[in-house]
């Protein structure tokens, strides 16, 4: 049997499954890994229980907050053994990879959100418009991204059910990342648009993410 | 006997021996939906397939879907919705595959408790896990759990899906005769049985995550 305090709540590193309880709403604050019904919180992974101390806030948590009587001021969660693969929101920020581009677009394989590394890779769309925040209309895509390029985006758009994630470019730490060069070797940063083979010095064409400590290629 | 995490290439998976029945089941989700147009963009989509492999009963079952696995398959589908929180992935699916590799009478709620412990296994939330047992008539008393031959001669059988912490059930079925009496007795009895199987899932998930039979 679980163990359990009189209350038949659980106790910290209590090892939990869905569907187990943990304690009452007016009790605790439902923290990740947990949901609550009919003021009752309830464990939806498989995992160990955390009990935080809650900051005080004045404003609304989407946690949740009672009104009157007793106040919760500790937070309830459930880290799961095995982190599930997150699932990009509008503003995300995400990884991808170039599968193909077109005169209109780019099309990418975002495979991770954030640090989240994804299960299954997802589809996404860069827009000509989104490459970048000026001139939009005379990008050239060809110019900005070529297949197999690692890019950092922000999604804007989750789409509607036919259309892939909505990606955009358009600031100066988003872009492309890493790159090969047309003889297949890596490539550096020289400017905010051109990239440099490692090999041959040779330069490319690429709308180039600033990342923060990146030194760039000196030029020969 | 159920075993969590027992395949490589599957996001989660489980596999039960449940009387003569062997079932193994693979989870993958939540992913993207192809076709495309299946996806709906409030919610993800769970999608189930229950199969039988030829070598599975006695007689040779051909492999192609037949009406019974296609029902099954919306059934199980059909137990497992109110589980598990679609509402969190829009745009996606959740794909659950269950292979029948031997068959002996109640393999849909078999597979059903697998395919709970697979899910859990994949790490996607759920409200509470789904434990399913079948209760039956057999020569005039209410029993637990008919294997095939029981089955064959006996006047009924009700596959019960439970969700034992919000208790709710989640999977009817009765194929037979009885009075409401034993209707009466014949779901106790079942929900029963589910609660005993809800404590052999825990049991599997507590060994693959924490190592030990805790519970």
């Amino acid at each position: 049997m679980q163990s359990t305090t009189e209350r038949g709540e659980v106790p910290e590193g209590e090892r939990v499954i869905p569907g187990d309880y943990l304690g009452d709403g007016s009790r605790f604050f439902q923290g990740r890994g947990t949901y609550e019904m009919g003021g009752r919180i309830y464990s939806e992974l498989v995992g160990e229980v955390r009990i935080e101390e809650h900051e005080k806030t004045t404003s609304r948590s989407d946690s949740g907050k009672t009104e009157s009587g007793s106040k919760p001021s500790r937070v309830i969660s459930v880290v799961g053994k095995y982190s599930l693969s997150a699932v990009p929101s509008v503003g995300s920020i995400v990884m991808t990879r170039v599968l193909n581009i077109s005169e209109r677009q780019a099309k990418v394989m975002i495979i991770s959100v954030g640090t989240t590394l994804l299960q299954e890779p997802l589809s996404g769309v860069i827009r000509r418009e989104d490459v970048r925040s000026v001139e939009k209309d005379t990008v050239d895509v060809f110019s900005s991204f070529r297949p197999g390029d690692i890019i950092r985006a922000r999604v804007v758009s989750l789409g509607e059910s036919h259309s892939h994630y909505g990606l955009a470019t358009d600031r100066n730490e988003l872009g492309v990342i890493m790159a090969t060069s047309e003889g297949g070797h890596p490539m550096g940063p020289v400017s905010w648009t051109e990239m440099q083979c490692s090999k041959t010095g040779i330069r490319e064409a690429r709308k180039v993410a600033k990342v923060k400590n990146a030194v760039p290629l000196k030029s020969n | 006997m159920i075993k969590a995490g027992v395949l490589k290439n599957a996001n989660g998976s489980a596999y039960i021996e449940f009387g003569d029945n062997k079932i193994m089941c693979g989870v993958y989700g939540p992913r993207d939906v192809h076709p495309k147009h299946m996806a709906n963009s409030s919610t993800g989509i769970l999608r189930c397939r229950y199969h039988m492999v030829p070598y599975s009963v006695s007689e040779r079952k051909n492999p192609a879907p037949s009406r019974r696995e296609i029902e099954i398959s919306k059934v199980i589908k059909e137990a497992l919705e109110p589980a598990v929180m679609l509402e969190r992935f829009p745009r996606t699916a959740v794909d659950v595959f269950i292979e029948v590799l031997q068959a002996d009478g109640g393999s849909r709620c078999a597979a059903l408790d697998a395919a709970s412990v697979a899910l859990a296994d994949a790490g996607i939330p759920m409200r509470d896990m789904v434990s399913a047992c079948a209760a039956g008539k057999v020569a005039d008393t209410v029993v637990l759990d008919v294997n095939n031959e029981e089955d064959q001669a006996g006047q009924a059988d009700m596959p019960i899906g439970y969700m034992p912490n919000l208790e709710k059930v989640t999977l009817l079925q009765l194929d037979g005769i009885m009075s409401p009496k034993e209707y009466k007795e014949c779901i106790e009895t079942g929900i029963k049985g589910c609660k005993i199987v809800y404590e052999i899932q825990k049991k599997a998930l507590n060994e693959r995550y924490f190592g030990d039979d805790h519970k």
